[in-house]
């Protein structure tokens, strides 16, 4: 049975990943890079709110 | 009155600690019960000590409190996924069946894990988030009636960085800094590259630094990490490889610095010295950014740390020096394992609300948490195992010891109950004389069996503390770095032209055995409401030498988990050069002990750190 799991999992990741997260993460990315990748020299900070009535405290 | 458990586990070094009505019970990691260090394991046997201790079962608790949000930490996971794609499917294939199987509910997996142990039933668990649970336990047990809290570490859920208001008995978010941007990864980023294992190399990291000059530190704020006035920063990541796989550091990294990382074990050049000294320097400018932002949010005087890089004395010591705050406090068990007892303080509070900050006093106990053994249960293993010992009172082993010590013999020190930490505070150490300028050479060679540029920590008398060491506050938990004081301090010939490791050999202070070679120290001050029976050796030792001062560190050798029982520290006493052992009031000597064999080499056994 674990070799059977083992098996269909070796076929399904890829696919899974072929077919639905290649997919999103070029959709996401085209709107905005949701890891913030790369430093924004403009900004004045990288501080984000968690305070009370930030509303941001659960990404 | 509640009661918690709290655990942390699954990642690194995992811990459980008992909460009752607000006071910490009983805290341990589990590596020094399984004996496999840093082990990621469920804390099966830290969780039946801690209830042992309390003299309770599961069925009297109120909460199970688990130290972060598995939920959400799926998530970061997902979108670090969806964020890397197409580039990121080995880490997919790797990572994504055990989340689905069980990470993603890993509280309901603590719950089966404490079922199993069949200590009676479990009561609801509740998650908190990483860094709030880091938060709680750099706030709730420190001496402060109100401070600033700061939280650094690798990565939780999301935050890597984050700073909230500690008052009365909660702590309350004010901001945050998110993954992939953590200081705590750019630091082991370096420490992988220089050769030393993530998660536990940060250390070397730090010790190897003063033998370098930061040559590289613009480099790293150019081109690797962007920091604000305020000490918010991101970094770069396409110089990184950590979101890729399991690796940290990449190419355009090795481009950066001069080549292909250093293999472990391979000889120290230069770069690394040079790589260690730039990526301190900037962490200290930002942590003392951070710091600075922290007071002028808060408007506090008193600064609380928590988190892996809170485990980095140095910068903690630079805080302290440059006067960012009046007084700052650093959990002693900063890293993971400190999370289990951060949930357990939130899940668990005093019906009374904190009352030890009226007493001017933390509420660790000396982070003495963990399994002790009276002289009969010590007795018992002696005698069993036919040992030859001597019996002293409590005077007379200190007297003795302190004489030994004086001699310039090194000493093997089971005393109380174990820390709860990374650190050896006086309970489970092994002691030796500071004023020996081989000292620092014998230990790490003969008794420890690692690098010889590896520093050893200072237990000083905390009434003398100000003659050798510029502190200026209290370090109990050997969390700060000091520098030493002018009077004690020593030129040595030709100090200047020596470069590299070979700065080891310089003579540079009064007790060289603890002096780096930037003429600092980490220094734990021994206070004798706190620590009555290390005070009393302290100052035996003092009145035979005049030094007030002992060399202090684990009771373990390199790669092992610090000994817990009188067995594990036989058998560390026997393996090694260590000349005494005060086992509880029993005093054993090399000499008088039987041979000692084992089959194979047990040094092969013990994975390198």
């Amino acid at each position: 049975m674990p070799t059977l799991r083992r098996a269909a999992a070796g076929l399904l990741l890829p696919v899974l990943y072929a077919l639905v997260v290649v997919p999103a993460g070029l959709v996401t990315r085209l709107l905005r890079d949701p890891l913030r990748r790369r430093p924004d020299r403009a900004a004045s900070s990288y501080w984000i709110s968690t305070g009370q009535g930030s509303g941001d405290r659960h990404r | 009155m509640t009661s918690a458990l709290g655990i942390s586990a699954f990642y690194h070094d995992s811990a459980a600690a008992l909460v009752d009505d607000g006071t910490i019970v009983a805290a341990a990691q589990e590596e020094r019960f399984s004996r496999r260090r840093h082990d990621p394991a469920f804390p099966a046997l830290a969780a039946a000590y801690c209830l042992t201790e309390a003299g309770t079962k599961l069925d009297d608790l109120d909460h199970v409190a688990y130290y972060e949000d598995p939920r959400r930490k799926f998530h970061r996971v997902l979108w670090t996924q969806i964020g890397t794609a197409p580039r990121g499917y080995r880490t997919f294939r790797r990572v994504l069946p055990e989340w689905l199987a069980w990470k993603r509910r890993a509280a309901e997996t603590v719950a089966d894990r404490l079922r199993a142990l069949d200590l009676g039933a479990v009561p609801p668990v509740v998650c908190y988030q990483h860094h709030e649970s880091h938060a709680a336990s750099a706030f709730l047990p420190s001496p402060y009636e109100s401070a600033a809290v700061l939280c650094v570490d690798g990565v939780g859920e999301w935050a890597t960085t984050s700073l909230w208001h500690g008052r009365e008995d909660r702590v309350e978010p004010l901001a945050e800094l998110r993954f992939p941007h953590s200081l705590g990864l750019l630091y082991s980023a370096f420490t992988y590259f220089c050769g030393f294992k993530v998660d536990s190399g940060e250390y070397k990291l730090m010790g190897l630094a003063p033998y370098g000059t930061p040559r590289y530190a613009s480099l790293i704020r150019e081109r690797l990490v962007d920091v604000k006035p305020d000490g918010s920063f991101r970094l770069d990541t396409r110089y990184f490889a950590f979101l890729l796989g399991r690796v940290m550091t990449g190419r355009a990294f090795e481009e950066l610095f001069d080549g292909p990382r250093r293999e472990p074990e391979a000889p120290l050049t230069e770069r690394e010295f040079d790589l260690a000294a730039s990526v301190q320097l900037v962490t200290e400018e930002i942590m003392l950014r951070l710091a600075r932002t922290a007071r002028e949010r808060t408007g506090e005087s008193r600064l609380c740390l928590a988190g892996g890089v809170a485990l980095n004395c140095v910068a903690n010591g630079r805080i302290v020096e440059e006067g960012v705050f009046d007084e700052v406090w650093v959990q002693p068990a900063a890293g993971d394992a400190g999370g289990a007892l951060g949930a357990a303080l939130l899940a668990a509070p005093a019906a009374a609300g904190r009352t030890h900050p009226a007493r001017g006093r933390d509420a660790m106990r000396g982070a003495r948490l963990g399994p002790a053994f009276d002289d009969d249960a010590i007795q018992r293993y002696l005698d069993d195992h036919d040992l030859p010992h001597t019996r002293l009172a409590p005077e007379e082993l200190s007297r003795k010891v302190a004489a030994e010590l004086a001699e310039g013999r090194v000493v093997g020190w089971f005393q109380d109950r174990m820390e709860f930490g990374p650190r050896a505070l006086g309970c489970r150490s092994i002691l030796g004389d500071p004023r020996d300028p081989a000292m620092q050479s014998v230990m790490n060679q003969k008794i420890k069996f690692r690098e010889s540029f590896r520093p050893f920590a200072p237990i000083v008398l905390a009434e003398d503390a100000e003659e050798y060491f510029r502190l200026g506050q209290p370090s109990p938990y050997m969390l700060l770095v000091a520098r030493l004081t002018e009077a004690q301090r020593r030129t040595a010939p030709g100090e200047q032209d020596a470069r590299g490791l070979d700065r080891l050999r310089a003579t540079r202070s009064t007790i060289p055995a603890v002096t780096h070679v930037d003429h600092s120290a980490r220094v734990q001050t021994v206070d004798r409401a706190d620590h009555p029976v290390l005070h009393r050796l302290l100052a035996d030792f003092k009145a035979l030498t005049g030094c007030p001062v002992l060399v202090n560190t684990s009771f373990n050798v390199r790669g092992e988990p610090i000994v817990a029982t009188p067995e594990d520290a036989y058998r560390c006493f026997m393996r090694t050069r260590i000349d005494s052992l005060a086992l509880g009031g029993f005093l054993l000597h090399k000499a008088d002990q039987p041979e000692w064999t084992e089959s194979g080499d047990w040094r092969e056994e013990i994975p390198l750190d």
